[in-house]
C-alpha cells in the first residue's frame, strides 16, 4: 500500500457539517470491503469473504458505537472552542468599534452607570430589609411572633406568659428568645455624669441562641438571668465611644439606674443586633430590668403587659401550618383566661423575614419596596432605551459598514451578536462605577440621622445579593440597550445600503415616533424634578424667613427623664420646681420654664377636647395638639398672649383644673366669642377645665404649615417625668450649656441630661429642615440623574434623524444653502422637543409642588425663579444635546453626503 | 501493573504511529502494513484500530482528511502531527529501555547474589 495523497475531496468537506457516525461508518464500511475484495482475490466467494472479513475486524458493532462515541466527543469539544474564539473575537470587534468613539462610548457608559447604581441600591435595601436572612444557621427557621385584640388590630408587643405558653409548645418550637427596649441612666462611675442609653434586656438565651459574636468577655446565660445577676454587655459602638474601647471593661462596675452591674463582655463590631434600624448601646436580662426597675416583676406574670418582641425557633420539619396551629392554641388558652376575657386576644406567628422591621409595619414594606423597585425599574429602562438611542442613531450611521460586512459573509446572527457583544462590553463597563455609586448611594443613606427618640441606625452593609444583582442588572441593561439596535442590523438588506438605493433607513418609522415620545416624557420628567429641587432649594433659604412664633434666639434647651431615677410624682415635681429655682438665679438667665415637647421636634402630643356643640365629623370631640408647659413658658418663649393670662404658680393641683388654648383653637371650639372663661372637657363626661388664656400661633410640626389648634396644660397639675427645660438667656445660649448641666447635676447627680442644644440648633435639626434637606438632595440628586438621561435620549434622536437626513443634507447644500442654515434646521429639530416636554412638564410641575406645599417655607408653589430656572437648565441641556449633532451636519462636505 | 488492554493498546498506539511515519495512510492500509511488519505474528482484532486512531486524533498526533484511495473510493486518510512525530519518537525510546531491561531481568542470576547493591 503506497501512501495515496488525498486529492481534492478537502475543501468540499469544510463547508458540510457531517456527522461524525455517518464517518465512522463509511470508514468501516471501506475497511470491511477492502479486507473482503482482497480475500476474493485469493479465491474465496464474495460471501465468504465478506464473512471472513467480518470476523477479522472484530465485533464490529461494539467497535464502532466506541469509536462514533470518541469522534462526537472530539467533534462538541471542537465546536465549543470554536465557539469561545468566536466570542472572544466578536468582543476584539466590540472593543475597537466603542474605542473609535470615546466620547458616544463614555456618555452610554455614564449613563448605564447610573441607572445601575440606582437600581442596585435599592437591592441593596431590598436585600438588607426582605431578602438577607437573620445570620444565624437557623435563620429560616425563626418566626417572629406578635399579638393583636380587638381594639387594636396591629399585630403589636407579646406579654411573657404568652411567650413562656409558647416556649412549652415543645413539639412545634425548639426555643424562643423575648426582648424589650429600654431607655436607662447610666453612669459609668461615681463620679461622672449620668447619661441616657439604649439597652436591650432580654431572656437569658440571647446571646447563646442568637450565636451574637463576641469582641471581649462573653454574653449572659439563663442561669444569670433567672437569679437577677447584675450582669451587662456593652455594645461595639458604645465601649468605643463612651469606654474608649479600653480592654479592662470587663469586670468594671457601671450604674444602670442606679443599680451597680458588672461589665461582662463587649458584642463584636458590625453586630446589628435583632433589628437593622435601632442601634442599641448595651444588652440586659430581664431578670437584672428587675434591680432597676422594681415594677417590671409584675410583668412575668402579667397576660396584660404586653412588651416583649418575641421570636421562636421552630424546629426543622415543622411547618408554618403547624407553627400556626400551635399558637391558636396558646391564643385559645389565653382567651379562656379570666383576666383576658373578651379581649380577642390573638397570637400571630409569621416567618422573621416577613416582620422587618417590625411587624407593626412589615405589612407596608413590600409595598415601599415595589414602589422603589418600579422607580429603578423606570430609571433602568430609561438608560437602556437612550442607550439603544444612541446605538440605533450609530447604525444608521454606519448602515454602510455593516451592508459591508454583510456583503464579506457574515451571518445576521453574526451582525446581531457584534452589536449584543458591544452593549454587553458597554455594560461591563459601566458595571464596576455602577456599583461604585450603588455603595456611595447607600452610604449616605446609612448616615442620615434622625434626631428621634429611638437610637436609629440603616444597617445597609451590602452583602452578596446585592452584588450579584449588580452583575445581573448590568448584563440585562447592556442586553437591553442592544436588543433593537441588534435586531436592526441584522435587518439591514445589503444589496440596497451598497448601492445607496433610496434613503436606507435603518428604524422603522413607527419605532422612531415611539422614541421621541419618550424622550418628551423624559424630558416632562426632567423638568418636574428640576422644579422641586429648585423649590427645595428655596425653602431651605426661606427657612430662615419663616417667623416659628416663638423665640429663636438666646434659648438653650435640655432634656432630662427622672424615671431614669425612679421618681414618682411628688419627688419629680420637687425636682424639678429646684431645678427652674436653680437655673433662674444663674447670671446670665432671663429665665426658665419647663415642657414636655419643643416646637419642631419629633414628638407631637395630641388630646380630645369636648365641647358642646362642637363636633368633628360624626364624633362628639375635636383632636388637638397638647403640651403640658410650666408657668412662664409662654414668655420664656417668647410667645404672644392674645388674651387672658398665662399659667402661674397658683395652677396647681387642689385649683381649678386650667387650660390655654392657641389662636386656631380658640377659633374652632369658641367660634366669634372670647375663649377665655370658656370650659371645656378633656374625656367625655369627666371634669371641666377653664380655659385662662389663649396664645399666638406657633409652628410646631412644619414650617410651612397652617396654624394647628392646640391647647396648654398646667404641669403644676399634670406632671411629667420627662421634660425639656427652655432657659432664655442674655447672651450667647451655648455658653450656657455648661453652666445648665451642672445645675441639673447640683440638684442630682445621678439624672442624665441629654439634648443639651440651642434653640437654632434644634430648628436646625428639626423635621421641617431635615425633610426638606432630604427632599432638596434626592430631587437634586434625581434631577441631574435624569438631566443626563435625558441629554443622551435627546443627542441620540437629534443625531439619528440627522444620519437619517444626510443625503438631504447633501443635496441641500449642493443646492446653496448654507452650513449656517444646516445647524438651524437640526437644532429646530432640538427646539420642539423641548417645547413638547417642557409644556407637559410645566403642567406636571404645578400639580406636584401644589402637593408638596405644606413642606415648602417662604416660597410659593408658583415660584416664578424657581420655575424659569429649572426651564432655563432644561433648555441649556437640550441645548447641548442638540449642538454637537447640529455641528456634524453642518460640516459635513457635499459630496459624501450625498453619497451616503 | 497495567492490565493486558493497556498493554496492547499502548503497544498498538505506537505501531500506528510508526505505520504513519512514512506518509498519509489509510485504516485499512495501517492495518495492513502491521500485518506485514509484524509477520501476522500480532492478532489484534483490526477493528480495535479504529478506536485508537480517534484518540490518537483527539489528543493531537494524528490529523484525518478524506480523500481518495488508490480505486478512487472516499477514504479517510490520517498523517501524523508535528507532535505526533514526537511521540512516535519518545515512545519508540521508551518501548526500547523498556524491553532492554526486560532483556536484562531475564538473563540476570536468580536467586539475587550475595553482595549485590
Amino acid at each position: 500500500m503506497s501512501a495515496g495523497d488525498p486529492g481534492g475531496w478537502r475543501r468540499v468537506r469544510r463547508f458540510f457539517r457531517v456527522r461524525p457516525a455517518d464517518e465512522v461508518d463509511s470508514e468501516i464500511a471501506f475497511h470491511l470491503a477492502m479486507r473482503a475484495a482482497e480475500l476474493e482475490a485469493v479465491g474465496l466467494a464474495p460471501e465468504e469473504a465478506r464473512e471472513r472479513a467480518r470476523h477479522r475486524f472484530g465485533d464490529v458493532d461494539a467497535i464502532r458505537d466506541e469509536a462514533v462515541t470518541l469522534a462526537e466527543r472530539r467533534v462538541r469539544a471542537g465546536r465549543r472552542s470554536e465557539w469561545w474564539q468566536g466570542v472572544v473575537r466578536d468582543l476584539q470587534v466590540a472593543a475597537r468599534g466603542l474605542a473609535r468613539r470615546p466620547g458616544l462610548t463614555a456618555g452610554a457608559a455614564v449613563t448605564l452607570a447610573l441607572a445601575i447604581g440606582v437600581a442596585t441600591s435599592v437591592l441593596a435595601v431590598a436585600d438588607a430589609f426582605l431578602l438577607r436572612p437573620y445570620p444565624v444557621p437557623f435563620g429560616d427557621r425563626l418566626v417572629a411572633v406578635a399579638e393583636s385584640d380587638r381594639s387594636n388590630d396591629l399585630a403589636s408587643n407579646v406579654a411573657f406568659p404568652t411567650f413562656e405558653a409558647l416556649r412549652a409548645e415543645r413539639g412545634v418550637f425548639e426555643d424562643g428568645v423575648a426582648w424589650t427596649g429600654e431607655t436607662v441612666s447610666i453612669r459609668a462611675g461615681a463620679g461622672d455624669a449620668a447619661e441616657r442609653r439604649f439597652l436591650q434586656v432580654a431572656t437569658g438565651n440571647l446571646f447563646s441562641l442568637l450565636r451574637v459574636p463576641m469582641a471581649l468577655g462573653r454574653g449572659f446565660t439563663p442561669e444569670e438571668d433567672r437569679q437577677r445577676a447584675p450582669v451587662l454587655v456593652l455594645s461595639h459602638r458604645y465601649w468605643q465611644s463612651r469606654f474608649g474601647a479600653d480592654p479592662s471593661v470587663v469586670g468594671r462596675a457601671v450604674l444602670v439606674g442606679g443599680v451597680p452591674m458588672t461589665i461582662i463582655g463587649v458584642t463584636a463590631r458590625g453586630y446589628a443586633g435583632t433589628s437593622n434600624l435601632i442601634a442599641v448601646d448595651g444588652f440586659a436580662t430581664l431578670g437584672a430590668m428587675t434591680l432597676w426597675r422594681p415594677s417590671f416583676a409584675a410583668a412575668f406574670t402579667d397576660t396584660r403587659a404586653a412588651s416583649l418582641k418575641v421570636w421562636m425557633v421552630r424546629r426543622p420539619g415543622v411547618s408554618m401550618a403547624q407553627v400556626e396551629r400551635a399558637a391558636a392554641t396558646v391564643s385559645a388558652w389565653l382567651e379562656a383566661l379570666p383576666a383576658m376575657r373578651g379581649r380577642g386576644l390573638r397570637v400571630l406567628v409569621m416567618p422573621e423575614w416577613r416582620a422587618r422591621p417590625d411587624p407593626a409595619i412589615a405589612a407596608n414594606v413590600p409595598v415601599v419596596m415595589v414602589l422603589f423597585g418600579a422607580l429603578a425599574l423606570l430609571v433602568l429602562v430609561a438608560a437602556s432605551v437612550n442607550v439603544a438611542g444612541l446605538a440605533l442613531a450609530r447604525a444608521q450611521a454606519r448602515r454602510g459598514e455593516l451592508a459591508l460586512r454583510r456583503a464579506l459573509g457574515a451571518s445576521r446572527a453574526r451582525l446581531g451578536r457584534l452589536v449584543v457583544a458591544e452593549s454587553l462590553l458597554l455594560g461591563a463597563i459601566a458595571l464596576v462605577p455602577g456599583i461604585g455609586l450603588a455603595l456611595w448611594l447607600v452610604h449616605r443613606l446609612a448616615s442620615i440621622h434622625l434626631a428621634t427618640d429611638l437610637p436609629v441606625q440603616f444597617d445597609l452593609e451590602p452583602g452578596w445579593r446585592t452584588y450579584a444583582g449588580g452583575v445581573v442588572v448590568a448584563m440585562g441593561a447592556g442586553l437591553l440597550a442592544g436588543l433593537a439596535p441588534a435586531w436592526q442590523a441584522g435587518r439591514s438588506a445589503p444589496t440596497g445600503a451598497l448601492r445607496d438605493e433610496g434613503r436606507g433607513s435603518v428604524g422603522g418609522r413607527a419605532r422612531t415616533r415611539l422614541r421621541t415620545t419618550l424622550v418628551v416624557a423624559q424630558l416632562a420628567a426632567s423638568l418636574v424634578l428640576l422644579v422641586s429641587a429648585g423649590l427645595f432649594v428655596r425653602s431651605l433659604r426661606g427657612a430662615s424667613r419663616v417667623d416659628p412664633g416663638f423665640r429663636t434666639d438666646r434659648l438653650l434647651l435640655a432634656s432630662t427623664d427622672v424615671s431614669l431615677a425612679g421618681y414618682d410624682s411628688v419627688r419629680a415635681r420637687r425636682f424639678y420646681d429646684a431645678l427652674v429655682r436653680r437655673v433662674e438665679a444663674l447670671p446670665g438667665v432671663e429665665r426658665a420654664a419647663l415642657a414636655t415637647e419643643v416646637p419642631q421636634g419629633y414628638n407631637h402630643g395630641i388630646a380630645d377636647a369636648y365641647v358642646d356643640g362642637v363636633t368633628d365629623g360624626g364624633s362628639d370631640h375635636v383632636g388637638l395638639m397638647a403640651t403640658r408647659v410650666s408657668a412662664g413658658y409662654f414668655a420664656t418663649m417668647g410667645i404672644a398672649v392674645r388674651a387672658g393670662r398665662e399659667f402661674a404658680a397658683g395652677d396647681t393641683s387642689g385649683a381649678p383644673r386650667t387650660v390655654m388654648l392657641n389662636e386656631a383653637a380658640a377659633r374652632l371650639l369658641f367660634p366669634g366669642r372670647d375663649a377665655v372663661g370658656e370650659s371645656m372637657r378633656l374625656e367625655r363626661g369627666g371634669p371641666p377645665v377653664q380655659v385662662v388664656g389663649v396664645v399666638r400661633d406657633v409652628k410646631i410640626v412644619f414650617l410651612g404649615e397652617s396654624p394647628r389648634p392646640s391647647m396648654y396644660l398646667p404641669l403644676g397639675q399634670r406632671m411629667r417625668e420627662e421634660l425639656t427645660l427652655h432657659v432664655a438667656t442674655t447672651g450667647d445660649p451655648a455658653a450656657m450649656a455648661g453652666t445648665v448641666r451642672a445645675a441639673f447635676r447640683a440638684v442630682d447627680p445621678a439624672l442624665p441630661v441629654y439634648d443639651v442644644r440651642t434653640m437654632e440648633e434644634h430648628l436646625g435639626g428639626g423635621i421641617s429642615l431635615v425633610l426638606v434637606r432630604l427632599a432638596a438632595a434626592a430631587a437634586t440628586g434625581i434631577g441631574v440623574l435624569g438631566l443626563v438621561l435625558t441629554m443622551v435620549g435627546v443627542y441620540g434622536v437629534v443625531s439619528y434623524g440627522v444620519a437619517q437626513r444626510t443625503r438631504e443634507f447633501g443635496v441641500r447644500m449642493a443646492l446653496g444653502a448654507d452650513r449656517g442654515d444646516l445647524l438651524a434646521r437640526v437644532l429646530r429639530e432640538g427646539v420642539m422637543l423641548l417645547a413638547a416636554g417642557a409644556g407637559v412638564g410645566a403642567v406636571a410641575a404645578l400639580a406636584v409642588s401644589q402637593a408638596m406645599a405644606a413642606l415648602l417655607m417662604g416660597v410659593g408653589a408658583r415660584d416664578l425663579v424657581a420655575y424659569g430656572g429649572a426651564l432655563a437648565v432644561l433648555a441649556l441641556a437640550v441645548l447641548l444635546a442638540t449642538w454637537l449633532p447640529a455641528r456634524r451636519a453642518s460640516r459635513m462636505e457635499p459630496v459624501q453626503a450625498l453619497r451616503m | 501493573m497495567p492490565s493486558e488492554l493497556e498493554i496492547v493498546r499502548g503497544t498498538l498506539d505506537l505501531l500506528i504511529l510508526k505505520a504513519l511515519g512514512g506518509g498519509a495512510q489509510h485504516g485499512y492500509g495501517i492495518a495492513r502494513w502491521i500485518e506485514w511488519a509484524t509477520g501476522d505474528a500480532l492478532r489484534v482484532g483490526e477493528g480495535s484500530l479504529y478506536p485508537a486512531l480517534q484518540r490518537l486524533e483527539t489528543r493531537g498526533w494524528v490529523k484525518a482528511e478524506w480523500g481518495a484511495s488508490e480505486q478512487n473510493r472516499k477514504a479517510k486518510f490520517y498523517t501524523l502531527t508535528r507532535q505526533g512525530h514526537a511521540q512516535l519518537r519518545l515512545e519508540v525510546d521508551t518501548w526500547t529501555r523498556f524491553t532492554v531491561a526486560v532483556q536484562r531481568a531475564l538473563e540476570a542470576p536468580v536467586p539475587m547474589p550475595a553482595g549485590a547493591p
